[in-house]
């Protein structure tokens, strides 16, 4: 290297290098004479900005603000990189900030074809792409190998999936969409199994189910299949009691030429587990409940110490107090691994008092209600006892009294053993030591504004006065902690220190807040809307553009959002929630469901639907089959504001149905109000004695006025036809002519069940009022109630006493001239009543009046009685119910008694049991039976047998109806043909019902 | 000679308008990014200087200089998270104040005016001198009490220890005969090794864990 080389390397060394601070410290001092941005568009809000930037112009340059108001800057985490030059301009100096912003995630669409499994919501699911979080390019990668695994794991190994970008430079959201090709979706093949199996290869395949059975097809490749598969196999051992065995999925192997998949199955059976019980007599169902080895599938000693003290609470709670439960594991012998659980039971006990002393703040009653400790009684034959339930309850009572300001309350039980004297019964005493009830002696707030106190004082529990205790203390955090979370300090801190008071027992309580920084909504940004309006989904929003920054009110808005039920899901977040800016983009983020929804469904009625107009042989009905076809079709998200159109048919052979609605959800943009309107046509057969055709338009207003009580305003115009009528009385022209009714109702449903499929605790009322009148538009006038109550109660944890009660009545007016009040409500608006859902002692609708020949006319001769229901103008049903577990899980067992009737009017209402004559059917029939109900995710499947205690006889007529109508009332009863004279039939004793749901 | 001229004025010429203030000037920005925090053009230089300072070297600026300087930061600045997250408290003042009196005392001779000029030299404030060696001290703790081992020194290890640094030990401990006569100064040595040996593992899983990014050209 030459010298001159060297002198010109250390020159630009010195050069280059050295000035990097000459540079900064040249400017040090010189006066600002303004600040610019590169872009000028800058991706922090206005006030952020401001905020932030703590160069002013006229004010001297300091290197040090300058790095300050970078870390500052940097921090918000809406930059990626900011480089700060300076230019001089006269004696002053140009700052500038050269800045990239940060992008961010924001909506992920799925395009192409999506082949189910994986569907839309697991591919972007798997993409892992957070909305809201800073978006980095390799973001993408990771993505896209995550939904190619998840395509493998469904077999798609020819699946392809790409992904591009678009992004908004305003907001810097990144929009992604991913497109994708699945390809053919592979099938298993027999699988490779390895390992110490000590199962045939047959039965493990079995097992996995990845084959359909008989026809030894495989099935196609997904994950869920594949999962199952290997709980299959897994579930197969534990059947053999090899609960240690472990089936594991190695790997699968895919042949791109056969398109097949052949699973690597690592298997380890281990020993058989012999679970027993030595000393005591224990059902290996008890067993398996209570030793938790089996739930998890290895015998850990962890888990077998957990069994003996399950076990031992389970005598204890079975009347044996002094159980005790060991444990011994004994060698591995021929394949076979015990383990003995030693019980040592000790004498059988009955808990015949709980006494309660000490208490004064406090009832008996109060702390009895919170306590395990039961004596004997009806429902507790031995009483509830163990020393595990002892402890708990001695905890609660303590709890109890501290949260009430007893600081040192003191609980203590004693167990006296022949209690009363006599052997195998105990006695528990609790006692308790009271001692000072703390008060708070006054409150105060500290570094909240004076404008929140009051607010803050209504929202707190603790008072002067008011008992001291730890759960009101953290009661009251929350609520201040909570109240200025909802005003978007979201860092808001709560510090209590009590501290004593002068007088005794009493406490002062300082509650010192640190609201934090106050965070802003900058936009609400929306994303993936296409059908629905934005005015629509801003409507249904609880939180504002600049108002402040909750996250209460954000998971609100999605939750109110979702529950539209306009969308499949519905996301929300905050951009760049780690940042320090006030001002903060929201983000909403949708899918939108389906626009049409298609119903199909194809099955059949069995049921006594007899009586047909050919034949009149069986006027109380008799077993029949009617095969059913419905379609529904829906319109949904309407105009893109969430109405619903929607087309409901139903063909069968005893019902034509088609109905057309529009529902406006959430009408004059008022929670729980809707509106809807409909068009109704109505062919049906449910009543044997007549077929009716209804063509109705109707509005119907609907308001929740709280979360169980919903109230419904109703028009309806309906024109009734009565058709097919098989009695000649009601033959006549006038009845038979359509008629139209104006119908005003109002309905009142209160639902306060646990389940309304299957409840267990609860009530459920309904008062319907409608009114018919020439004001509405009608031809015939009444006023119809029908009110229904239903309650349940759990009378242990698995056994329900239900009852239901409903009454009816309908009272005409203005009766029209030559109408008797029976005809003047026309056949099909008459209440009927019996069956599965009334009352079990009749079939379907067959209960109440009957045709008895009335006379055709004023004056006229009397026709033949058919027997035909005719339905009435009262009812009056009761029900009682037993609901008790039958066999497993699944199958339930019901007892019941039904009582009641349907009657000519409400005057003839009555509780009589026994039927006076032929022409009498104003009395109550009463039933009782046994039902099984089996557990369905769609509601119990429903198998009744009711015997009827005393169900009427009546004189009904057996041919056809022309023989019927040979039987000239006019011609003398001896001439007429034999089938003219009526024949004495009855209900049937025994009825039996199948159906869906329970009976109330 | 006339080619060195050459060289000189081409040279001159690529740097003279940063000197000559003709255009913007960078004076600070980002070189290092590590999640939402940075390490900035200022933080390298005054760490160099600090570093240049307290060795007594002139200051390198050289681009291989500004990237240790900017490892050392990031790992600083892995440590400072792991310190704030844990809630560690920082190190004594006093600490600090005796260790800047040694220095002032060792190289100063207890002159403040020298000391003040010393600075000045290398572009630094007392503050800026006292941060870093509160910072140093904090760092030494935070490796002392994080990664020391709560893990006894076994006899064996101590003689394993003596047998293989013999000639080290005897030089610097002529009068140690064996092992137990310097038992406690290699138990220390041996728990120091294994703390840094923990907090080298630790910094680098750390490191692979944050994601580092780097503007190359603020650091050439």
């Amino acid at each position: 290297m030459s010298a001159g080389s060297l002198i010109v390397r250390s020159t630009l060394f010195l050069l280059v290098a050295v000035p990097s601070f000459a540079q900064v410290a040249r400017y040090e001092g010189k006066q600002i004479a303004r600040i610019e941005y590169q872009p000028s568009e800058q991706p922090l809000a206005a006030a952020d900005l401001a905020r932030f930037q703590t160069l002013s112009p006229n004010e001297p340059f300091r290197a040090s603000e300058v790095a300050t108001v970078i870390d500052a800057l940097f921090a918000t985490g809406r930059y990626s990189d900011i480089q700060v030059d300076v230019r001089p301009e006269g004696d002053r100096i140009v700052v500038r900030f050269i800045t990239q912003q940060t992008d961010f995630i924001g909506h992920v669409d799925v395009l192409g074809k999506i082949a189910n499994p994986p569907d839309r919501a697991q591919l972007v699911s798997a993409a892992r792409l957070d909305l809201g979080a800073p978006f980095r390019p390799e973001l993408l990668d990771n993505a896209q190998k995550q939904i190619e695994q998840l395509f493998v794991a469904n077999g798609l190994y020819e699946a392809k999936a790409t992904l591009d970008t678009s992004e908004d430079p305003h907001t810097q959201q990144v929009s992604v969409n991913l497109m994708v090709d699945p390809g053919y979706r592979a099938h298993y093949q027999s699988p490779a199994i390895h390992g110490d199996t000590r199962l045939p290869d047959q039965t493990i395949i079995k097992a996995t189910g990845w084959r359909v059975r008989f026809i030894s097809r495989w099935r196609q490749v997904t994950e869920s299949l594949t999962n199952t598969g290997i709980q299959g196999v897994q579930r197969r051992y534990q059947k053999d009691d090899r609960l240690t065995a472990s089936v594991a999925l190695q790997g699968q192997d895919y042949d791109p030429g056969t398109r097949r998949v052949q699973p690597q199955l690592e298997i380890q059976a281990g020993p058989k587990v012999q679970i027993k019980a030595v000393e005591a007599k224990v059902s290996k169902k008890v067993l398996q409940r209570y030793v938790p080895v089996f739930q998890e599938g290895a015998v850990e000693e962890d888990l077998l110490v957990e069994g003996a003290r399950n076990l031992k609470d389970y005598f204890q709670s079975q009347g044996y107090p002094d159980a005790d439960v060991t444990f011994r594991r004994l060698p591995v012998q021929n394949d076979e691994l015990t383990i003995e659980y030693v019980i040592t039971q000790g004498t059988r006990q009955k808990l015949t008092s709980v006494a309660i002393h000490g208490n004064r703040y406090f009832s008996t009653d109060t702390i009895r209600e919170r306590m395990f400790l039961q004596p004997s009684s009806f429902r507790l034959r031995r009483g509830r006892f163990s020393d595990a339930f002892r402890r708990k309850d001695q905890e609660t009572i303590t709890s109890l009294y501290r949260e009430n300001g007893f600081r040192d309350v003191n609980v203590s039980s004693q167990v006296e053993t022949n209690y009363g004297g006599k052997s195998g019964q105990i006695g528990v005493t609790i006692t308790i030591n009271e001692g000072a009830q703390w008060t708070v002696s006054n409150v105060t707030l500290e570094g909240a504004p004076e404008s929140d106190e009051q607010t803050l004082l209504g929202l707190i529990a603790s008072s002067a006065g008011q008992p001291y205790s730890d759960v009101s203390i953290a009661a009251d955090r929350a609520a201040i902690v909570n109240f200025y979370r909802s005003e978007g300090y979201l860092n808001a801190a709560v510090d209590v220190s009590p501290s004593p008071a002068a007088a005794p027992q009493q406490v002062l309580l300082a509650y010192r807040i640190s609201p934090g920084e106050q965070r802003f909504v900058r936009d609400i940004l929306f994303s993936g809307l296409k059908a629905t309006r934005l005015s629509y989904v801003k409507n249904n929003l609880f939180m504002d553009n600049q108002g402040p920054l909750s996250f209460t009110a954000l998971r609100d808005s999605q939750r109110h959002l979702y529950d539209l039920g306009a969308f499949a899901s519905v996301q929300a977040a905050v951009q760049n929630p780690g940042g320090t800016e006030a001002y903060k983009y929201v983000l909403l983020d949708f899918d939108e469901g389906r626009r049409y929804a298609l119903n199909v469904g194809v099955g059949a009625q069995i049921a006594r639907i007899g009586g047909t107009t050919s034949n009149l042989t069986a006027p109380a009905g008799s077993t029949g089959f009617s095969p059913r076809v419905s379609i529904d079709l829906k319109r949904l998200n309407q105009w893109g504001l969430n109405h619903t159109i929607a087309l409901q048919t139903i063909a069968s052979t005893i019902e034509k149905k088609a109905a057309l609605s529009y529902l406006w959800p959430r009408f004059q943009n008022t929670e729980g109000r809707s509106v809807t309107f409909t068009a109704l046509y109505d062919d049906s057969r449910d009543v044997t004695t007549f077929s009716s055709r209804r063509e109705e338009a109707s509005i119907q207003v609907s308001q929740k006025l709280s979360k169980p009580t919903t109230i419904l305003f109703r028009y309806a115009y309906r024109r009734v036809t009565t058709n097919d009528v098989v009695i000649p009385a009601l033959l006549v022209p006038q009845l038979l002519q359509p008629v139209r009714l104006g119908i005003v109702s109002a309905s009142l449903v209160q639902d306060r069940r646990d389940n309304s499929a299957d409840a267990h605790r609860g009530l459920y009322n309904t008062l319907d009022v409608a009114v018919t009148s020439k004001v509405f538009g009608s031809q015939r006038s009444f006023l119809r109630i029908v009110g229904k109550n239903a309650t349940y109660y759990p009378l242990t944890r698995n056994i329900t006493f239900a009852r239901q009660t409903t009454f009816g009545a309908i009272l005409p007016f203005a009766t029209p001239a030559g109408l008797s009040e029976t005809e003047a409500v026309p056949l099909p608006e008459r209440l009927f009543g019996g069956g599965n859902v009334t009352l079990r002692g009749f079939p379907e609708n067959q209960a109440g009046p009957r045709d008895l020949g009335t006379p055709a006319g004023p004056g006229g001769t009397a026709t033949s009685p058919t027997g035909f229901p005719l339905g009435g103008n009262a009812l009056f049903f009761n029900t009682f119910e037993l609901r008790f577990p039958l066999l497993g899980e699944n199958i339930n067992g019901v007892i019941f008694h039904d009582m009641g009737n349907v009657f000519h009017n409400l005057s003839s209402l009555s509780f009589r049991v026994s039927q006076r004559n032929l022409q009498d059917f104003d009395y109550m029939v009463h039933a009782v039976g046994f039902g099984i109900r089996y557990k369905t995710p769609v509601g119990p499947i429903r198998l009744d047998l009711a015997y009827s205690i005393n169900p009427p006889s009546f004189v009904g007529f057996k041919g056809t109806l022309n023989e019927l109508l040979q039987c000239n009332p006019n011609i003398p009863a001896d001439q007429l043909p034999s089938a003219c004279r009526g024949q004495t039939q009855n209900i049937s004793h025994f009825q039996f019902f199948f159906s869906i749901g329970q009976t109330f | 000679m006339c080619r060195i001229a050459r060289t000189l004025v081409a040279a001159l010429l690529v740097t003279l308008p940063g000197s000559v203030h003709a255009r913007a000037e960078i004076v600070d920005g980002v070189s290092v990014v590590i999640g939402t925090r940075v390490i900035k053009q200022s933080d390298i230089d005054r760490d160099i200087r600090v570093v240049s300072f307290l060795n007594q070297t002139p200051p390198d600026f050289s681009a291989r200089s500004r990237k240790e300087a900017a490892s050392r930061l990031i790992d600083q600045l892995l440590i400072r998270q792991d310190i704030q997250s844990n809630g560690a408290a920082p190190a004594a003042l006093g600490g600090m104040e005796q260790l800047l009196m040694q220095i002032k005392k060792d190289r100063f001779a207890n002159d403040n005016t020298q000391y003040r000029e010393a600075l000045k030299r290398y572009g630094l404030s007392d503050e800026d001198l006292r941060s870093a060696l509160l910072w140093q001290l904090t760092v030494l703790r935070f490796i002392d009490q994080r990664f020391g081992s709560a893990k006894a020194v076994s006899e064996e290890e101590i003689e394993q220890y003596f047998n293989s640094h013999r000639a080290e030990l005897t030089k610097s401990h002529p009068a140690a005969r064996s092992a137990t006569d310097i038992r406690p100064e290699i138990e220390a040595e041996i728990s120091g090794e294994r703390a840094n040996q923990q907090f080298e593992t630790w910094i680098d899983q750390t490191r692979k864990d944050a994601r580092i990014e780097y503007r190359e050209e603020s650091l050439r």
